[in-house]
């Protein structure tokens, strides 16, 4: 055996032992480094192989190789086993880590309460098929009035107390020929609209029916605010005109879409009432959302919530937008945001949606 | 409208609990928004059994009883003879408070500890007999029971809101006649109406009526009354009306408001013999002219107003109220009693003007019955003769349209049309019966068609789907089923605006903003505050009828009422704040409103990681919100525009889209901030959706990016400070290589090692090629061209370059 091999062999010997031995990543890599790296034993033991006669290096340098690789796979072996097990000690023995300290506060904005009561209610509409409509905020007082088959010296005129706007237009109204323009003036009487349902009439003057409309909005009321009334506030109109609609069909759509809103159990109750643009007229109940018709004070023990205003388009307000009262026929509805939304969120006094502190917004 | 249930039941067997009625008049249509007990001024007055009864140790007339109300026992002093054990009584306890508001204390009563009283129906307030008997109970009622269960109400006043479609209910009689085809009962014919006596020979005729103004009159009827003895009214009489809250006058002033509230027709009586002239007129008023009313105030007349007059002077606002000089009183003998009917929105206009309401008011305006008029007329002769002496009548006059009373044209009602209406399928029969109650005469066309003439006091009746809502009240809403409208699938169609809102408000809200709402009103305080002049708030768009000053002017912009919000939420202790809303803006453009869409916000307080809010945060946050609108250019804004004071006016830019401004945003300016008495800075935004929603927003779609690794290279550099950064990034733009992919500001410095006036950018650069992988050198030789161009350019001076 010349002395090559045996250098090879003691290091075949010595090392293999060693790296089973071994408990320490540090010494495993300095042996590492020892033995196979670019000064180590093995390493220089093989760059002088060349001095080998040829056939000794057949030999020997296959094994030298073999021996390489072996030791390359133990010591990887050892390493990823020293180093599990090394992990494994410091899991079991890490310092003290307090998991309880607070969370870190991620800013969030808010939607308003009325904006997602909003969303819920148009959401429910547009899956019926309604598309959207709007109109100014500040309207005339043929569309919010008289289009709407409430003249002027109306008694229907002190169910919605208006607000009046200055300047007046300098222009006559467009759209009243007939009307007695002499008792509401010369100039057109401008008004915060008190309902949205003003958009009907523009609606139907610039679309030919069929149609299906909502138009969400702000709506005014001259009337002295407390905790159930507002001076401003919002509604949602639904108008649908077809050939036949009637009370039936409201009441189908209105019960799909309270259902939406408030739940599939949802029940509704239609009762007779007054608007002057809808005959029939019928103001819409839904089962108390908080007793589910049991009684209970909210509901003021009746079971039921009075939700929406709804009836038949009155064929006048067809006729005034140029519809043939005998071929379509329609209905319209109305509803509260803010009513659904104290309702939804457990809010008792309107007044809150408008003075926006911030304790009230960021809880929703 | 005050019903009173004993009075509706003159004209209608009804016997089921007020309670109970409310709710089938909710059912009808009529909302009853309050039912209040009458006769009963005790309270918490419970059933009690007698257990025990002693002879009081110190008084021979009382006894001491032992009581129970189910729960605790008492000890009660009692003068009564007709108590015995085991009966049930009501027991007022401690705490309660019987007739005459008389409050029950524990007392003693001669030595003898009395924890209560029995109660008589005279202690109970519900009768004036029985004084010295307590009232015993049914053995049946549950102790403890509250005593208004127990004993039967004496009366309930319901207050009913009766819609503006149904003057005919604004009366017992309408009422009770509602309710008579509702609950399918008859109506009493208990109602008397008289057969007045032939006036006494040589009695005076009635005034002769002259009517000026036919269309605004069309009806009158004057009867004249001699020998009246005015006095006050029988008991019966005055209790009726305080029960509804009206207040007693004379007996003939009290019966003309009993038939009002009785018939719902309106009348008055005139004292005949201070009426001047010849003949009662029905005129317009002249200008000028006054009346002192019977309220006691004098109101000026316009030619617009209908008056009743004499010879010389209006002695009554038509269909509104009595003139006070010729009112009924004590001395008055003679009167003229008037019935007629004036023009609805005539009466409607005059009350308006007046600022005048009154019953009489009310119903006119809603209009009365022309069919009635006689009939109220002759009631209250009826009741004239029954409680006013031994009077006598002269024959009534009255003057009717030339054309006669026109009776109501017929309407024809056919089946398959109420059904369609009401998608029901009625029964036949079910709805000729309803119909039937409606009109007796009813007339049956063919089968399932009918012609009917609704009854005249049912003006709102006029078309097939009138009938409809009726037949659908009368059978119930309840009974008509639900049904899905056969609707054509419609391509949905939503608003561009509203799209662009509900883009804002989600962008907001990832932005870390809140969402305010607030009204559309102004006060004038509050735009002076905010920097706007006189002379800018006279023009801006006002309410006529402001709630209060607080509330006047519509909004020019949503700022300020934002900045209201942060003052709220600053005087409550938060800090932070960051709020948005979106809403319409006013402004008064050649004397036409116009209105427009605007997004709002401010800005306050500490930000994410304790940063407080500043002006590239600010720039930030609306760059986020415009990030669809790529052309949008930002300038400080050259001349200062309207709004005026609300910007900082270096601390401000202007965005522009297409040269139309859209957006601006700034620091709150300090005058302004002082004058809210803001502490700490305000930062703000706006902009115009309504301008931008004009756009379309551009369209995202695929930039093809390098697959090769970024180099980074730092680069510091002093300037002087009005070098502005978009200068600097206009150099290192213009003299890149297309390589440049971004740079980015890391730090301004200012202070030691940096001379005065001049600030230290550091920049960082990224470069990429589309190609391959950059070298170092070639980014060094980029880096070097930059330097170069900075040192040439904008005579910056290098402080360190290093490349990572």
């Amino acid at each position: 055996m010349s002395a090559w091999e045996k250098k090879l062999r003691s290091i075949e010997e010595t090392c293999a032992q060693t790296v089973s031995k071994t408990k320490d990543l540090k010494k495993l890599e300095s042996l590492r480094i020892n033995v196979l790296g670019r000064k180590g034993r093995l390493t220089l033991l093989l760059k002088s192989i060349k001095d080998l006669s040829l056939k000794e290096r057949r030999v020997l340098g296959l094994k030298a190789n073999q021996l390489k690789d072996s030791l390359e796979s133990l010591i990887g072996k050892k390493k990823e086993e020293l180093s599990l097990s090394d992990l494994q000690n410091k899991l079991q023995s890490s310092a003290s880590f307090d998991p309880t300290l607070p969370a870190y506060f991620f800013r969030q904005g808010h939607l308003h309460p009325l904006t997602q009561t909003l969303d819920r209610l148009t959401g429910a509409l547009t899956q019926l098929g309604f598309s959207w409509a709007d109109g100014p905020l500040v309207e005339t007082d043929y569309y919010n009035f008289e289009a709407l088959n409430i003249p002027p010296d109306h008694p229907a005129r002190d169910m919605q107390d208006t607000f009046y706007v200055s300047p007046k237009s300098e222009v006559l109204s467009p759209k009243s020929p007939g009307h007695r323009t002499s008792d509401i003036g010369p100039r057109t009487t401008y008004l915060m609209r008190t309902h949205t349902s003003p958009v009907q009439i523009r609606k139907m003057e610039s679309t030919r029916p069929p149609l299906r409309i909502i138009a969400p909005g702000k709506v005014f009321r001259h009337e002295a605010v407390d905790a159930t009334h507002s001076a401003v506030f919002h509604q949602i109109e639904g108008l649908a005109i077809d050939h036949q609609v009637s009370m039936a069909d409201l009441k189908g759509t209105l019960h799909l879409f309270m259902q939406h809103v408030f739940g599939p159990q949802t029940e509704i109750r239609f009762r007779p009432s007054y608007f002057p643009f809808t005959e029939p007229s019928a103001e819409v109940d839904v089962q108390c959302h908080f007793c589910h018709g049991g009684g209970c004070s909210v509901c003021k023990k009746s079971g039921w919530l009075e939700m929406l205003g709804a009836g038949l388009v009155h064929p006048h307000v067809l006729k005034n937008v140029g519809y043939d009262p005998d071929l379509w026929s329609g209905f319209a509805f109305g509803i509260g945001v803010e009513r659904v939304a104290m309702i939804l969120f457990g809010i008792q006094d309107i007044r809150m949606f408008y003075e926006n502190d911030l304790r009230f917004l960021e809880q929703f | 409208m005050r019903f009173s249930y004993n009075w509706l039941k003159d004209f209608i067997d009804l016997d089921l609990p007020a309670e109970a009625l409310a709710k089938h008049l909710l059912l009808l249509g009529f909302e009853v928004a309050s039912a209040e007990q009458k006769g009963r001024p005790f309270s918490r007055v419970v059933a009690a059994e007698i257990l025990k009864i002693e002879k009081h140790p110190n008084a021979d007339r009382l006894s001491i009883c032992i009581v129970t109300d189910g729960s605790q026992n008492f000890s009660v002093v009692c003068g009564a003879k007709n108590i015995q054990t085991g009966q049930k009584v009501p027991l007022a306890r401690v705490g309660a408070t019987v007739a005459g508001g008389q409050r029950i204390e524990k007392t003693k009563i001669r030595g003898a500890v009395s924890e209560g009283m029995l109660c008589s129906l005279q202690e109970l307030g519900i009768s004036e007999e029985n004084p010295n008997g307590i009232y015993i109970l049914p053995p049946t009622t549950t102790l403890g029971t509250e005593i208004e269960k127990v004993l039967p109400s004496e009366d309930t006043i319901l207050d009913i809101d009766i819609t503006p479609n149904r003057p005919d209910c604004l009366s017992h009689l309408g009422l009770a006649r509602e309710l008579s085809l509702y609950f399918h009962l008859p109506l009493k014919a208990s109602l008397p109406f008289s057969h007045t006596p032939a006036p006494p020979a040589g009695s005076t005729d009635t005034l002769p009526i002259e009517i000026e103004a036919p269309q605004a009159c069309p009806y009158y009827l004057g009867r004249s009354f001699h020998q009246v003895q005015v006095g006050p009214s029988p008991h019966w009489l005055t209790q009726r009306l305080l029960s509804v809250g009206l207040r007693p006058i004379n007996n003939v002033v009290d019966i003309t408001n009993y038939v009002l509230l009785e018939l719902g027709h309106p009348l008055h009586a005139f004292d005949q013999k201070k009426l001047e002239g010849s003949a009662i007129r029905v005129r317009w008023a002249k200008s000028g002219e006054n009346i002192k009313a019977l309220d006691g105030r004098t109101y000026p007349l316009t030619s617009e107003l209908l008056v009743i007059a004499d010879a010389s002077k209006p002695v009554a606002v038509a269909g509104i109220i009595g003139g006070e000089e010729t009112s009924v009183t004590a001395d008055t003998r003679t009167i003229f009693l008037e019935a007629a009917t004036f023009s609805p929105p005539l009466i409607r206009k005059t009350a308006k003007h007046l600022k005048l309401k009154t019953e009489s008011s009310y119903r006119f305006e809603r209009g009365v019955d022309i069919h009635g008029v006689k009939k109220a007329s002759d009631r209250a002769a009826e009741l004239i003769f029954k409680c006013c002496g031994t009077p006598s009548a002269s024959p009534s006059r009255e003057t009717v349209p030339a054309s006669g009373i026109e009776r109501t044209p017929p309407i024809f009602v056919s089946l398959e049309k109420l059904n369609k209406i009401l998608g029901s399928s009625i029964d036949p029969d079910r709805a000729e019966q309803i119909l039937k109650s409606f009109d007796p005469s009813l007339k049956k066309d063919s089968p399932g068609n009918w012609s009917l003439t609704p009854p005249s006091y049912r003006q709102d009746i006029a078309t097939v789907q009138d009938v409809a809502e009726e037949m659908g009240r009368l059978l119930g809403y309840d009974q008509i089923g639900t049904d899905s409208p056969p609707l054509k699938l419609q391509r949905i169609r939503t608003l561009p605006l509203w799209n662009l809102i509900h883009h804002m408000r989600e962008t907001c809200v990832k932005l870390g903003l809140w969402e305010a709402y607030n009204y559309d009103f102004l006060s004038a305080e509050e735009l002076l505050c905010s920097g706007y002049s006189a002379g800018e708030i006279e023009k801006l768009p006002k309410l006529e009828n402001p709630l209060s000053s607080d509330w006047e002017y519509l909004r020019p912009t949503l700022f300020i009422g934002l900045l209201r919000n942060i003052k709220h939420n600053l005087n409550r202790g938060v800090e932070d704040i960051s709020l948005f809303e979106i809403g319409k803006e006013y402004k008064t453009v050649k004397s036409e409103i116009h209105e427009e869409t605007h997004l709002s916000g401010v800005l306050c307080g500490f930000q994410e990681n304790r940063t407080p809010v500043n002006f590239s945060y600010l720039k930030g946050v609306v760059q986020r919100l415009l990030s669809c609108y790529p052309q949008i250019q930002w300038n400080h804004p050259s001349v200062s525009s309207e709004g005026t004071c609300l910007f900082h006016p270096k601390i401000t830019l202007e965005a522009r889209h297409l040269q139309n401004p859209v957006g601006r945003i700034g620091l709150l300016h300090p005058l302004t901030s002082k004058n809210w008495k803001f502490s700490r800075e305000i930062w703000g935004f706006q902009i115009n959706l309504e301008a931008l929603s004009q756009n379309p927003s551009q369209r995202k779609t695929l930039k093809p990016f390098s697959h090769f690794p970024s180099i980074k290279r730092d680069l510091s550099f002093i300037l002087p400070e009005e070098i502005s950064w978009s200068k600097v990034l206009e150099q290192i733009r213009d003299h890149s290589p297309q390589e440049l992919d971004s740079v980015e500001l890391l730090d301004i410095f200012r202070g030691k090692g940096i001379p005065r006036n001049m600030k230290s950018l550091t920049v960082r650069f990224i470069f990429i090629s589309p190609e391959k992988t950059l070298m170092d050198k070639e980014a060094d030789g980029f880096m070097s061209r930059v330097a170069e161009t900075l040192k040439n350019n904008l005579k910056a001076r290098l402080r360190m370059g290093k490349a990572q």
